[in-house]
């Protein structure tokens, strides 16, 4: 079946110009859903991932001071208890100082001193909502040997108004620290660091806020070991009530135990119509790509009518009828998939973000959009799918086919 | 004795290329019944070039395809080398045309994506001979009707003459018992046209074939075997 096998890879381009206008339409529609069902398995990862992270997350602060910027704080002494609890996967201390700085624009003026813990997460102080998670545009994260160094990792805006770069030197007087409320007696130091790192989040009150290794300021604000508040991570989503009950039981007095599932499940349920929106858009792509193959081969049986009657009148039986269109539409689809990854590899970010726009923006991060083998085998199996399901009715018709009828038709 | 005449029958059958018997077919036109073949009767001696000849609408070419199986009749008998054409399935019918008949066309009909040798190659191909068989084959009868230094041109490189032999070639493929042959000098000129004639002739005779030829051209026809005259889907003269 070598010459019936060539003719059917042949017969793509017997019309060049047709044929280069389909494999452009397919390859996108490819590319368009392997982006779409990329995005939405992406998305639905991310949402599996903030309901595990955030929905899971009790946090417990200085009672009375929910932001933890106060310069109250929990004392080791008073939430000694902690340890010896069960349900906890994780615990994170964060120290945290408002300041301001009335020389700013109103806007940029208050900002908050985070102390975290190398390794930890970057937790932003978060007022009246969740106010997006840090990523750092230049510069670096903490490392374990940043521990006991004055280093920084400040917000863009903070940044800027500074006119701070990667290596600069920041300083934050004490008067700026100070303000009310602040317990009188605590003696603490003007903050000086090296910036290290420089984060964003596009929002001007997560952007004017800077990390610190947590002993430095711990040393800065003289808080003696003690911290502003605990991340505490429950180890699954199920013991959260059970788990923040015990801890407002035990340290009910001193500190407010806040727990942040019903926000996490906000968040993630935005992130599932993401989902679903990319799911639709895959489908509406996947129709698209079967409809061109469907009505290019409509066009192709009735263009070669005559010459299906004479294959039939020389012996061709239905099934070499068929193996021909399907031969034409594999070699079809096989290029259109090709293209289709193409696409998909050099611009699924851009294609995603074009198409489900600033929904995207954050939760997929740029993230996710590398070309596997599984994708390519997806890809590929995508696209001999809109083939075959396309070719499905014309390969039909042209079966069906009276031979005598088909060499009459000019 | 009611054996005896029976066998006598099938050796009469066996011993023609074609036997029709009062075959019709009728095509619907709208309101309109056409009778294209209208009660046919004809014999075709095996070994033999056969000439069909008549006006435009008499018929001819629905002969062809009855002949061929690439229509069914109405009604009535047809026997092609022994074989009852009415008991044949579809897949039967085209396992027909693969093996017993080669057909000929006016306009060639060749596959123009391909090349010559592939498309000698098609049908043999269809009947699933090994690709290296089918090929020297091809080569063998593209050498036999002048073509073996043309064996790699497609139909577009090849002139109407050529391409026609390519077509005779084509139909000899599968070593069948008939050439059906419709106009095959209705796009040559008059010396090209000779020279297919004379081609196909030699090939019969030298194959052993019958071939059954739709023409036009009374040159032809007073060259064949037997001429048959065609009128209204009946047979109004055999000389």
């Amino acid at each position: 079946m070598m010459v019936v096998f060539s003719l059917g890879v042949r017969n793509v381009y017997r019309n060049g110009v047709r044929a280069t206008l389909v494999i452009l339409v397919l390859g996108l529609s490819v590319g368009l859903v392997v982006t779409m069902l990329k995005t939405s398995a992406n998305t639905r990862a991310q949402a599996q991932t903030l309901k595990s992270q955030i929905a899971t997350l009790i946090t417990v602060g200085s009672a009375g001071q929910p932001v933890g910027g106060s310069g109250w704080q929990i004392l080791p002494g008073e939430i000694a208890g902690l340890k010896d609890l069960p349900r906890i996967a994780g615990v994170e201390r964060y120290a945290r100082r408002q300041f301001v700085d009335n020389t700013r624009r109103l806007q940029a003026s208050y900002g908050v001193i985070i102390g975290v813990e190398p390794g930890a997460t970057l937790r932003l102080s978060a007022m009246g909502g969740f106010v997006g998670s840090p990523k750092i545009i230049e510069g670096r994260n903490f490392v374990a040997e940043d521990r006991d160094k004055a280093v920084a990792v400040v917000g863009k805006v903070f940044a800027d108004e500074r006119g701070l770069k990667i290596g600069s030197r920041l300083a934050i007087p004490v008067a700026q620290l100070k303000g009310r409320g602040f317990p009188a007696k605590r003696r603490i130091k003007d903050l000086e660091a090296e910036v290290i790192g420089i984060f964003s989040v596009g929002v001007v009150w997560g952007d004017n806020q800077l990390f610190i290794p947590l002993s430095l300021a711990q040393k800065v604000l003289d808080m003696g070991g003690g911290v502003s508040v605990y991340y505490i991570t429950a180890s699954s989503a199920e013991h959260v009530p059970r788990l923040a009950k015990s801890l407002k039981k035990i340290f009910g007095k001193v500190s407010d135990v806040i727990s942040q599932d019903a926000a996490a499940t906000k968040a993630a349920n935005s992130m599932e119509e993401v989902s679903s929106t990319s799911r639709f858009g895959a489908t509406i792509s996947a129709g698209v790509g079967a409809l061109v193959v469907l009505f290019t081969m409509m066009l192709v049986t009735r263009e070669r009518t005559r010459e299906i009657g004479i294959l039939k009148a020389i012996g061709a039986s239905n099934g070499n009828v068929a193996g021909l269109f399907i031969t034409e539409t594999i070699a079809l689809a096989t290029v259109g998939a090709v293209l289709g990854l193409l696409i998909y590899a050099a611009g699924g970010s851009l294609l995603a973000n074009l198409f489900l726009g600033s929904i995207t923006e954050g939760a997929l991060g740029g993230t996710g959009f590398g070309l596997s083998l599984g994708d390519m085998v997806y890809g590929l199996a995508l696209a001999l799918l809109f083939g075959l399901v396309g070719s499905l009715y014309p390969v039909y018709c042209a079966v069906k086919m009276r031979p005598s009828e088909a060499i009459r038709h000019l | 004795m009611k054996e005896s005449v029976r066998q006598k029958k099938r050796s009469v059958m066996e011993d023609h290329a074609a036997v029709l018997q009062k075959v019709t077919k009728e095509y619907r036109l709208g309101n309109n019944v056409v009778k294209a073949l209208d009660g046919m009767d004809l014999v075709i001696p095996s070994g033999v070039m056969a000439a069909i000849i008549g006006p435009s609408g008499s018929g001819k070419t629905t002969l062809l395809n009855v002949l061929g199986a690439l229509d069914r009749p109405t009604s009535g008998k047809v026997s092609i080398v022994g074989t009852n054409m009415g008991g044949l399935s579809e897949a039967e019918l085209t396992a027909y045309r693969r093996k017993t008949v080669g057909f000929v066309f006016q306009d060639y009909g060749l596959i123009p994506n391909l090349t010559a040798l592939e498309n000698v190659m098609l049908p043999m191909e269809f009947a699933r001979l090994p690709w290296r068989e089918a090929k020297e084959r091809a080569r063998s009868l593209l050498e036999a009707v002048g073509l073996a230094h043309r064996v790699a041109h497609r139909p577009n490189r090849l002139s109407g003459g050529e391409q026609q032999r390519v077509a005779i070639a084509r139909a000899m493929a599968n070593d069948p018992v008939i050439i059906l042959a419709d106009e095959p000098t209705g796009n040559l000129d008059t010396k090209t046209g000779k020279e297919i004639i004379e081609l196909m002739r030699d090939l019969v005779k030298e194959r052993k074939k019958t071939a059954i030829i739709v023409t036009h051209d009374e040159t032809i026809a007073d060259n064949a075997d037997i001429r048959l005259h065609i009128q209204d889907g009946q047979i109004r003269e055999q000389t």
